[in-house]
């Protein structure tokens, strides 16, 4: 009976971690808008959602820390809390890297002068909010199969990244390099969004199958 | 909560060995504790290496660095397992568990910093025979002490545990944060003197963000510090800004770097 009550309060755990994940998600979908249209507006709304983010962080650690000190847990459940733990920090981070890019919007039109460099900047968007939402459909689900697609995708970002370089070169102007540091901070921050997806994806991996092979794929 | 793996222990292979299990748990705890401090070390002796590597264009000594990141990721994934080792045997209370989670997640911010300082090398190698400016050396080289000072001090909080130096570091990581902003300004006025091709000055950025992110790694590790001395969570920085935050006006966006 004891044990069935803590089953139900992991079970909350892991809702109440998908409701951090939708808060998360709605936060990329503000950056992604201010990195199309510069609306400094939608900055600040992404920057106050993002302290709200921090405050479920708070507290979804502070449970962690209780049910493992209360239950002192085992064998699956074990793994499950100390993956809560880590997957937290993950989302956490995104939340982050989000938030750094929309507070690029004063930046906004040195970020279009490079024309294919935010192009580029825009399909980056597209694919980091993409491994995101992967990574948020595999935790709701504890599904090991996207997860595993997750996880195996790596650096799915990294042709991207790397063609972006490669237009950063070819800028000019005065203005050629203050558009280019600009446009490598956003850029940077989209890559390690999808990079945490991945790390969100090889946690969930490790959780399902119990493998320890599967904690190597989150050492970069 | 069920998974494929129920009725396992944590996954962890091999099992534990008779003379693992009659070492006391506080020996265990103790080498875990070593062993951080070890990758700690070595990333904090990287650290000016690395800057090195940068200023010198030394092409042999980014490939040492590069290839010394092996036995660092070797060494977090050791340390990660005996972490849910002694997590699951021993189920520790109170200030041994904050110790234990503490450990799991420094292992984390230390091999990201390990990352870091090889993106360095990297970034020396791409721009190997530029010329730097004065000013410009001198601000790399201040990055560098900066960031290797603050990794330094978080880990003397770590093993001394001292909640005062660990509740230092955010100010000391304004430092390294101004000398960034100069870097980047740095960057721009450089280039606007065509003294700076497009492709040195993308690197050079970026390098300039390694440094910063290896602060931020080293005022995280103080965070779990005080935690794991005092049982003060760090998240609780983000609720506390949320509240004041609700009583005043709301954010302004700072222009980005």
């Amino acid at each position: 009976m004891v044990r069935d009550s803590f089953s139900a309060e992991l079970d909350q755990l892991r809702l109440q971690v998908e409701v951090m994940a939708v808060r998360v998600d709605q936060n990329l979908e503000r950056m992604r808008e201010v990195l199309a249209t510069g609306n400094g507006d939608v900055a600040v709304v992404a920057v106050n959602a993002d302290d709200d983010i921090d405050a479920m962080n708070v507290s979804l650690t502070e449970r962690c820390y209780e049910l493992m000190a209360r239950e002192a847990p085992v064998a699956s459940d074990l793994r499950f809390v100390v993956s809560v733990l880590r997957v937290l920090g993950e989302l956490e981070r995104v939340g982050d890297l989000a938030l750094r890019v929309a507070k690029l919007a004063p930046a906004w039109d040195l970020l279009r002068a490079g024309e294919h460099t935010y192009d580029i900047l825009l399909s980056m968007a597209d694919l980091a909010v993409g491994q995101f939402r992967t990574a948020l459909r595999a935790w709701s689900a504890q599904d090991l199969f996207l997860a595993d697609e997750l996880a195996r995708s790596g650096r799915a970002m990294e042709p991207t990244t790397e063609q972006l370089m490669r237009e950063l070169l070819r800028l000019e102007g005065p203005d050629a390099v203050a558009c280019a540091v600009r446009t490598l901070t956003a850029g940077q921050a989209l890559d390690r969004i999808a990079d945490h997806a991945a790390i969100i994806g090889a946690r969930l991996r490790y959780l399902l199958t119990g493998n320890p092979d599967h904690l190597a794929t989150e050492i970069r | 909560m069920t998974t494929a793996a129920d009725g396992e222990d944590m996954g962890m292979q091999p099992a534990m060995t008779d003379t693992d299990i009659r070492k006391s748990f506080h020996q265990q705890l103790d080498d875990i504790k070593h062993d951080i401090v070890r990758m700690a070390a070595i990333v904090t002796e990287a650290v000016p290496q690395g800057t090195a590597v940068l200023l010198d264009g030394d092409l042999h000594g980014a490939q040492e660095l590069i290839e010394a990141d092996d036995l660092l990721d070797t060494l977090a994934l050791d340390t990660e397992e005996r972490c849910y080792q002694l997590l699951a045997l021993q189920q520790p209370m109170a200030s041994d568990l904050r110790s234990i989670v503490t450990a799991l997640r420094m292992v984390s911010e230390i091999e990201r910093s390990g990352d870091l300082v090889v993106n360095i090398a990297k970034g020396a190698r791409r721009i190997y025979g530029t010329t730097f400016p004065p000013r410009m050396r001198g601000l790399i080289t201040q990055m560098g002490e900066e960031s290797a000072k603050l990794f330094r001090i978080a880990i003397d909080a770590y093993v001394e545990h001292d909640d005062g130096k660990a509740a230092a570091l955010p100010d000391l990581d304004d430092r390294l944060d101004a000398l960034h902003k100069d870097y980047i300004q740095e960057i721009f006025e450089t280039h606007g003197r065509e003294e700076l091709e497009i492709r040195a000055g993308v690197q050079l950025a970026l390098i300039g963000r390694y440094y910063e992110r290896i602060g931020d790694h080293a005022v995280n590790i103080g965070e779990r510090v005080r935690y794991m001395v005092t049982g003060w969570l760090p998240e609780h920085t983000g609720a506390a800004r949320e509240a004041a935050r609700r009583q005043t006006d709301p954010p302004h966006i700072e222009p980005a770097d």
